[in-house]
């Protein structure tokens, strides 16, 4: 069944096309590989998909809503949750709240219950904070919760991000770039814990790469895009022989030197 | 109404305009070239008349040479200026708000320096142009008004022929579009500046000698500048909308006055600013990078690296010790202390409030006095006009501080130097509302005999009674803003302040978020203003003017953003300072604004992230640190 389906979505910047009519359709409980050359919109795709820019046409439908009646704060409510590509941790906050930040929106002690700190006030805090000491322990940052954000190490940091988008328990989580910059047993690591989230917990995910190896490793399905446009969906497999994508990547002269 | 006063309104208008006009380029080619609002624009308009003033004094000069001379200074001190502070301020990578900061403070030092050099007293310009009138057409034309705009638009001209053909224009206007690019390209950015500074502060000099005769010389005219920031709104911050919105400006200003209320005739123009601003500056999409800190701010936790038990053990022996010292204080201490530490508490619960605002939520406001003020009246008019008893009134202010807050929330939306020029509008539009609503506020004469806060059988008269009622006020607002900071509430408001965009994908509705924290910090506000009213018998709206916004501003600045005991600490010390002083007299103020610039360039994260900074330094120095 799909979850998440986007269909002939356009999305202009003044007069640049940045989509232009992507459709997408991904099917729950799988990694879904999104991959294209630089400027090919996959990350405005995502961006779309949060709420950040609106299409001028074109429709997005999660888990079976409409997602164009949500604004873009109420979509993590509906079971999306994301991380950025250029890293986007609360820097001057710790680890610890970092994480507590994700779990925001299930919070329902106004402020009253915060100012005469009311019991049920204190239980949400207790059961926020042990949560996201889980969470943080899970992408092995569990020792460093007091430490602030800023003054992790870029990996650190990527796997901070991770936590914070995975402590909201979504059943969509939009991974855009999350191995950009990390090392190879970093990276090793993440495809553990992405593997881990697919088979044991469920979790679709949504994953935009640049490392192919890892994105050929682990997706189950994979959809190119170029200039705006889906050029391609297939099994890894099949995208590695698909010559449309060879072009896109590579350009036209290698493609025939490759045939 | 007569052809002859028409024309003489419009000609008046456009004069001022082009007046205008000539400030406002200064902020759009400001914004246009370096990201930056200089707050301190009018105050170059003032040194510029003062200039002027001088060398048609003391030298026979024509009044063409000394406006071109005049203009030249200021820019000659803009430069000097921008070299010496904002220079080093930019250096360090400070982020708008720091730089917004110092060119207050640096407004502030203009101001006296102009103050002790040319005296407090207006001064009539000894003007050597446009007496008397010119017919065009049968009809009288005031021939100042005439010289202004003839001036004014040769000046404009020049810039426009720089601009556009000269080498050095070209360069301005290429780094203007993308200074990354014209660098690589030869076009040394600090050099775009320094050219920005010098052109700005010339074009602000020649607006004031142009504005001069119109008008008394007074240290008073720097109120011109901000005003004028609609002018480059209206254009669009492009050079020639601004030339153009000059004009249309002084055209509305005098209309307005003219046909609507010459009251509110002031207030116009920041209304522009704050609808167009509202139009045209709000983003669509949430930005991803932090908009008010700042600083690494350095907890004292981190350089101690004591256990968190160590820490509460201290932390409670302090408080206690503290607690013990402010119950007795005033067994030990005269009237006149007991006095001033009331005062002290008051502001500290304003600006409490106002650290919320700028500290955690990341919002540019200066326009705090403006619900201190509210806060005042209404509390002030419910007991007079309606005998409400005093808790009651107190809670009506700060209920109508909060509303008051809520409803202006929006302006929160704007971005950094936007949203600090829009809430500075704000409180001047407030500020004459309580002058020239007399039906009501008394304008200028103020209110009087507000009576002294009655709880139950207790009037609190005294000093002494007081400083128990603002202590426990006090503590309340303090324990009621640390929970706050320390909960959900807080951590949104923080994650929004540092990535809006992050935090609109974690759920948090960033809008709202600000909406809640200007109006509890309305509320502080409020509070205080209250207390203020009912401890002092007497409140008039000079007592609640930007220059009151400015200086909570300084208190939070100065004690470091980000820290409720920062606001407190801020607070005794810029109250603390002008009263140590006392013997400097107007040489006080000099202090007070080159604190303001000396903490931007050396301290940008105050008083209270010096202490673990100084701890760091002598645990490395002492070599006893381990790792």
């Amino acid at each position: 069944m799909s979850i998440l389906s986007v269909e002939g979505v356009h999305v202009y910047f003044g007069g640049l096309k940045a989509l232009a009519g992507v459709n997408l359709s991904v099917e729950e409980g799988h990694i879904h590989g999104l991959i294209g050359p630089n400027g090919s919109g996959k990350t405005t795709l995502c961006n779309t998909i949060s709420g950040f820019y609106r299409p001028i046409s074109g429709k997005i439908t999660f888990c079976g809503n409409d997602l164009s009646s949500f604004r873009p704060h109420e979509r993590i409510r509906q079971g999306l949750s994301r991380t950025f590509q250029d890293l986007q941790v609360f820097g001057e906050m710790t680890a610890l709240e970092n994480v507590m930040v994700g779990q925001h929106y299930k919070g329902r002690g106004g402020l009253i219950s915060m100012l005469l700190r009311t019991s049920y006030f204190q239980h949400e805090e207790k059961e926020t904070r042990e949560k996201a000491l889980r969470f943080l322990a899970n992408v092995g940052l569990g020792e460093f919760e007091r430490r602030r954000a800023n003054r992790l190490s870029f990996g650190q940091q990527r796997l901070l991000e991770l936590a914070r988008a995975l402590v909201s328990e979504p059943s969509l989580l939009i991974l855009d770039e999350p191995a950009a910059g990390l090392s190879l047993t970093m990276v090793e690591h993440l495809t553990k814990i992405l593997k881990d989230l697919r088979d044991r917990q469920g979790v679709t995910i949504v994953l935009i790469e640049h490392v192919i190896r890892l994105v050929m490793g682990i997706s189950d399905r994979i959809t190119v895009l170029d200039h705006g446009e889906r050029i391609s969906e297939g099994t890894p497999d099949e995208i590695r022989r698909n010559a449309q994508v060879i072009t896109a990547y590579l350009g036209k002269t290698v493609n025939h030197a490759a045939n | 109404m007569s052809m002859e006063i028409i024309l003489q309104q419009i000609t008046g208008g456009l004069a001022i305009g082009c007046v205008y006009a000539l400030i406002a380029l200064g902020f759009s080619m400001m914004l246009r070239a370096t990201d930056l609002l200089n707050f301190a624009q009018g105050e170059f308009l003032m040194m510029g008349a003062y200039f002027g003033y001088t060398l048609l004094t003391y030298t026979p000069l024509p009044y063409i040479a000394v406006f071109i001379l005049a203009s030249l200074l200021t820019g000659l001190l803009g430069v000097l200026v921008e070299r010496l502070t904002l220079r080093p301020i930019r250096e360090q990578q400070s982020p708008v708000l720091n730089l917004i900061i110092a060119t207050v403070g640096i407004g502030i030092c203009l101001r006296i320096i102009a103050q002790v050099v040319w005296g407090a007293e207006p001064i009539r310009y000894p003007t050597r142009i446009g007496e008397g009138a010119v017919l065009v057409a049968g009809l009288p034309i005031s021939s100042m008004h005439i010289w202004i705009i003839l001036l004014a638009v040769a000046s404009m001209f020049a810039l426009h022929l720089f601009l556009q053909r000269t080498l050095s224009g070209m360069a301005w206007r290429a780094a203007a579009y993308d200074h990354a690019t014209a660098e690589i390209l030869g076009i040394g950015f600090s050099k775009i500046v320094a050219l920005t500074f010098g052109i700005s502060g010339a074009l602000a000099g020649a607006a004031g000698v142009l504005l001069a005769p119109l008008f008394f010389v007074s240290q008073d005219i720097w109120l011109i500048g901000p005003r004028a920031f609609a002018a480059a709104a209206l254009g669009q911050f492009s050079i020639l909308g601004t030339m153009i919105g000059g004009p249309v400006l002084g055209l509305i200003e005098t209309m307005a006055a003219g046909y609507i209320s010459s009251a509110y005739k002031n207030g116009i123009a920041y209304a522009i600013t704050i609808i167009i601003l509202m139009v045209i500056a709000v983003p669509k999409v949430p930005s991803s990078g932090s908009v008010g800190q700042l600083y690494a701010r350095i907890p004292l936790m981190e350089v101690l690296a004591w256990p968190a038990e160590r820490m509460k053990h201290w932390r409670h022996i302090l408080l206690f010790i503290g607690g013990l010292i402010t119950l007795f204080l005033p067994a030990v201490l005269g009237g006149y202390e007991i006095h001033i530490l009331v005062l002290i508490m008051i502001y500290m619960i304003e600006a409490l409030g106002l650290q919320l605002v700028i500290g955690y939520g990341g919002s540019i406001v200066i326009g705090h006095a403006a619900f201190v003020g509210v806060g005042a009246y209404a509390s002030a008019l419910l007991s007079l006009k309606m005998g409400v008893p005093f808790p009651f009134s107190l809670m009506g202010a700060a209920v109508f501080t909060g509303l008051l807050g809520l409803v202006f929330a929006p302006i929160l939306r704007l971005p950094g130097h936007y949203c600090a020029i829009a809430t500075l509008g704000f409180g001047e539009i407030m500020n004459l509302v309580m002058s020239n609503w007399t039906s009501v506020t008394n304008g200028y004469s103020g209110l009087s005999k507000i009576p002294k806060p009655q709880l139950g059988p207790f009037i609190v008269k005294s000093d002494y009674g007081f400083y128990y009622l603002a202590l426990i006020v006090l503590l309340l607002v303090y324990g009621g803003l640390n929970r706050l900071i320390n909960s959900r509430f807080g951590r949104a408001l923080v994650a929004a302040k540092e990535n809006e965009m992050a935090s609109t994908a974690m759920g948090i509705n960033v809008t709202w978020f600000r909406s809640q924290t200007l109006a509890i910090g309305a509320v502080c506000g409020g509070i205080g203003g209250s207390l203020y009213a009912h401890f002092n018998g007497f409140i008039s709206p000079d007592g609640f003017s930007i220059v009151e916004s400015i200086g909570f501003l300084t208190m939070v600045v100065v004690g470091g953003l980000g820290s409720l005991p920062g606001a407190m600490i801020g607070t005794v010390v810029v109250f603390g300072i002008p009263e140590a002083l006392r013997g400097l007299a107007e040489y006080r103020m000099l202090v007070y604004g080159a604190l303001l610039v000396l903490f931007m360039m050396r301290l940008p994260g105050g008083l209270t992230d010096s202490v673990p900074r100084v701890v760091a330094f002598i645990m490395k120095t002492r070599g006893g640190v381990k790792k």
